[in-house]
């Protein structure tokens, strides 16, 4: 390909990304989103696009045209000139000229996308390896959200299983954040263990979550619908493997979904004790915390992280067991350490393993139980 | 000046000026050593 | 070698050393020159084989070839390898070579010093390789080594660590000599304004090297410390701050891109000149702009950190001054442009690799002018946008700069031509490559991919697939380069003349200089003075 094809193509890939809402499908070019930082940021990136491309167009074409006229067969007797003061000036204020004409709107876009005051609600986020924990404190609101099962299993390596024939691979949790529509909703973004960033395309921008500090973000969605992003920041072995799902739906919609979530949990919260209801905690908790690493059936990772089915610890003391997934062990945190992980959680998780993946210990293994080891 | 001791000076100048700038980075990391 | 010629007269009984002994203990310019360039072509494959495991992985969605933390490991090392092992030794290898000719000088200022600064490196790169085999693998957090990930790397961490450091000083050696030759050993009449381009960008990168590579040791000896010293720079546990560290490393890393890439500058405002027959336009402001781009490039680093939480006022302050940076790097882009207008053109494999340079750093330019618009980065910030535009700028602009260079000065090197059919091969197969490689990243970025993961989406497949056959194409096209460089090494191909290239004389010293280079005393016979004159 020659080079003023080449040039032809770039002019002609820089048109093809023209502002047509169309192209902005998931394909090519950034989606048009929801809510108004996400068309601030597309418009200010479609506006950079053009300014570049115009720039392209006369750097590219001086170029292309000295290559394909002052070609020593055409142009034998090279000129001699090598400075013009006036023209060096020229070329360095134009640019000065057009820098200031991108940082205005750029510095405009950038104070209204990072002023969350005013907003209607507040939703905490904190990254861990590797999922979401979502809390909205003036609802008393508070649960993980990690990747999908079917997605889960299809990623093991040699897993056999097509990614195609797995709706929104990658792209799905066990539990949604549930938020309503048109409200300006503000995030309060953070870490429990290492740096994070929280990055729902359709929104616009993403935000780093890190330990110790909070960071804030908002979004006020004009349109129902899911959206759905990535953890945009190197976190570990699974950093590719927490997505975020967002659900946005009417007002009625959402209170009727708070309203759903805290009759579920109460009604959890009563129950009795039962080995029925520890196992099925047990094996949505197993999920969420422990699934990434030791594998949704048990058999962990040979070499890297150890198989619960047919385990000597597993099946074996009750008590050493419980100390290792309270403190941890070697890559393994302390779940015990954490304050979002309940007593029932635990001893949910506990019973979920001591029974499952072909282990039969028999074992209940109650939340009080947990609260007397500690 | 012959011009080895002229390069030798040059070079512990420059020497000096990347020592003080490692001080500064690990001025520190040496505090909590000797601090 | 028999192709660096000894061409003293009887006076002289001593000539290059001969077998290993030759290699190790060697004060030469000439022999250290190659000794980096052979290293940095090794280290080239090496850091390429890396990159074509991560490509093979995301040939698909799903995970096929390799284990994710393997595979971040193999994201650290390329980046840490290509840039501290590949491009930084080519064009300190570029410098040993022609910086003591351009001048008018006989040898570096510090000879000892100079082989010192070479064996840091192969020592410091097997020491990083072999953290691969250590328990835990090698680090696996990114190149950028942020905590608090990287302080849950097992034993790979502390060894990592001192790579930096050798890696460091090896660097701040080579700048040291290269100031101290600039300053005190050009000839009479070879004034500062009269120093060629790779010259002064050199001197300026040298500078940058000295001030930022020790604040990139003080950062990772602070992880060091925090690791196993007890101290808590970046945990906020313990007062500290991760950030921090990000401050530290890209104060040193946004200098490092410009080292890396304005010694290809240099090589550039050598090669349109030769090959338009004609002075490189400006040469003043040329300078000047190098020097602007040098110390604008130390006060812009937190453009990397748009989403960290910076308060709105720091975050304007660094988009205003990273924009800065565009202006005298157009200057430069319009320089070259001016130098081609009206010359007289003709298009051998420099001139082809200088003309990709252009075409591919000027792109690059752009998708930086697009990212270092802060509200727009909020969305590329860690996608393959921002991967895209740093391999066009670091590659199309560092690696073809190499490019350029080495058909450029290979002759004068080795006395032979290379074979101009396969070097212009080389080229199209590159350029096909690279941009079949890397142009399809823009998109997955702008669609949503995010970087450093080993499997992603299904919608992600068909631009990761093209990318993935660029990058074959682009790997496999440099085993040519290697049989290109061994052929004139082994003394096929035509003689070359001393001018080498149609009216090189004027453009530079080396070019009245032997083609090859004498082993000892480049300037025997040669009216230097006369010479300086006539540029």
């Amino acid at each position: 390909m020659s080079l003023h094809n080449l040039k032809r193509s770039f002019v002609a890939m820089f048109l093809g990304l023209m502002g047509d809402a169309a192209w902005a499908d998931y394909k090519l070019n950034i989606p048009v989103g929801p809510d108004e930082t996400s068309r601030l940021i597309y418009d200010f990136h479609m506006y950079a696009i053009w300014i570049c491309v115009g720039i392209a167009v006369v750097v590219f074409g001086v170029m292309f045209y000295s290559i394909i006229n002052h070609r020593k067969s055409r142009h034998p007797v090279p000129a001699t000139f090598h400075e013009n003061t006036l023209l060096e000036v020229v070329w360095t204020i134009i640019p000065v000229m057009i820098l200031i004409g991108i940082a205005i709107p750029a510095t405009k876009a950038l104070i209204k996308i990072e002023d969350t005051s005013d907003s209607d609600m507040t939703i905490k986020v904190v990254g861990y390896q590797w999922k979401w924990l979502y809390e909205y404190p003036d609802e008393g609101i508070k649960f993980f959200s990690s990747l999908d099962a079917a997605s889960n299993e299809a990623r093991q390596i040699g897993s056999g299983i097509d990614p195609s024939t797995v709706p929104n691979y990658l792209l799905n949790v066990d539990n949604a954040l549930v938020v309503p529509v048109n409200k300006k909703i503000r995030f309060q973004i953070t870490s429990a263990d290492v740096i994070h960033a929280w990055w729902v395309p359709a929104f616009g921008w993403k935000k780093d979550a890190i330990p110790g500090f909070m960071n804030a973000a908002w979004v006020k969605i004009e349109k129902p619908g899911v959206y759905r992003g990535q953890c945009a920041e190197l976190c570990g072995r699974d950093h590719g493997y927490m997505p975020i799902v967002v659900k946005a739906v009417t007002e009625e919609e959402y209170r009727a979904w708070v309203a759903r979530w805290k009759q579920e949990h109460a009604v959890a919260a009563s129950a009795e004790w039962s080995m029925e209801q520890a196992m099925k905690r047990g094996k949505a908790a197993y999920n969420t915390h422990c699934a990434s690493c030791h594998q949704a059936d048990g058999s962990g990772i040979p070499g890297t992280f150890p198989a619960l089915a047919g385990s000597a610890v597993v099946t074996g003391d009750l008590d050493q067991n419980l100390e290792i997934v309270l403190e941890g062990k070697s890559a393994m945190p302390a779940f015990g350490a954490d304050a979002n992980i309940s007593d029932e959680d635990l001893a949910a998780i506990v019973t979920y393993i001591r029974n499952s993946f072909g282990n039969d210990t028999g074992d209940l293994v109650k939340p009080e139980d947990i609260a007397d080891i500690r | 000046m012959d011009i080895r001791k002229k390069n030798l000076i040059f070079a512990a100048a420059l020497g000096l000026l990347v020592v003080v700038i490692y001080i500064l980075a690990l001025k520190d990391v040496l505090g909590k050593i000797f601090g | 070698m028999a192709t660096v010629a000894d061409t003293h007269g009887v006076e002289h009984e001593h000539g290059p050393a001969k077998g290993i002994m030759r290699w190790i203990t060697t004060t030469n310019h000439k022999d250290i020159g190659t000794l980096y360039l052979c290293f940095a072509m090794a280290m080239f494959l090496v850091g390429g084989l890396m990159a074509l495991i991560i490509r093979a992985e995301l040939y698909q969605p799903g995970l096929q070839l390799v284990d994710p933390h393997f595979f971040n490991q193999m994201t650290t090392l390329h980046a840490l390898i290509m840039v501290f092992g590949a491009v930084m030794p080519a064009f300190a290898g570029f410098a040993n070579w022609m910086l003591p000719p351009m001048i008018g000088a006989p040898d570096m200022a510090l000879p000892r010093m100079n082989n010192w600064s070479f064996w840091v490196l192969p020592f410091a790169a097997t020491m990083l390789v072999i953290t691969l085999f250590l328990d835990g693998g090698a680090v696996a957090s990114g190149w950028t080594l942020y905590p608090p990930l990287v302080l849950q790397m097992g034993d790979s961490l502390p060894f990592t660590i001192f790579t930096v450091h050798l890696l460091g000083l090896s660097s701040i050696m080579a700048s040291i000599n290269i100031i101290v030759t600039i300053f005190n050993l050009r000839a009479p009449g070879m004034t500062m304004m009269k120093m060629p381009m790779f010259v002064w960008t050199w001197l300026i990168t040298a500078f940058l090297l000295i001030l930022v590579m020790p604040v990139l040791a003080g950062g990772v000896t602070m992880l060091l410390t925090d690791k196993y010293f007890d101290t808590s720079f970046f945990d906020a546990a313990g007062g500290g701050d991760p950030v921090l560290f990000q401050h530290i490393f890209w104060f040193f890393g946004h200098p490092e891109v410009y080292i890396i890439v304005l010694p290809a500058f240099g090589i550039i405002s050598h090669v349109i000149p030769v090959f338009s027959r004609k002075p490189l336009f400006g040469k003043n402001s040329m300078v000047f702009a190098t020097a602007v781009i040098g110390i604008l490039s130390m006060i812009v680093w937190a453009h990397h950190q748009y989403t960290v939480g910076m308060p709105v006022p720091a975050e304007l302050y660094f988009m205003y001054a990273t924009m800065l940076i565009a202006v005298p790097t157009g200057v430069k882009v319009f320089n070259w442009l001016a130098t081609m207008w009206k010359g007289s053109l003709t298009f051998e494999t420099p001139m082809l690799h200088a003309m990709g340079f252009l075409v591919l750093f000027v792109f690059g330019g752009f998708t930086g002018i697009m990212m270092s618009q802060a509200p727009a980065d909020l969305y590329y910030h860690d996608n393959y946008f921002i991967v895209a535009h740093f391999h066009y700028t670091l590659v199309g602009g560092g690696v073809w700069g190499i490019f350029a260079g080495f058909f450029f000065w290979l002759p004068k090197w080795t006395g032979r031509m290379y074979d101009e059919r396969l070097g212009k091969l080389h080229f199209w197969l590159s350029f096909l490559g690279f941009n079949l490689l890397f142009m399809p990243q823009h998109f997955l970025g702008l669609a949503g991919m995010p970087r450093r993961i080993p499997d992603y989406a299904v919608q992600f497949t068909e631009f990761n697939q093209m990318s993935t056959v660029g990058a074959f194409i682009f790997g496999f096209s440099q085993l040519l380069l290697i049989y290109i460089a061994y052929k004139a090494i082994k003394g096929e191909g035509e003689k070359a003349t001393d001018e080498v290239w149609e009216g090189a004389k004027s453009h530079g010293l080396e070019w009245n200089l032997p083609s090859p280079m004498p082993y000892h005393h480049s300037f025997e016979g040669v009216n230097i003075g006369k010479a300086i004159e006539d540029e």
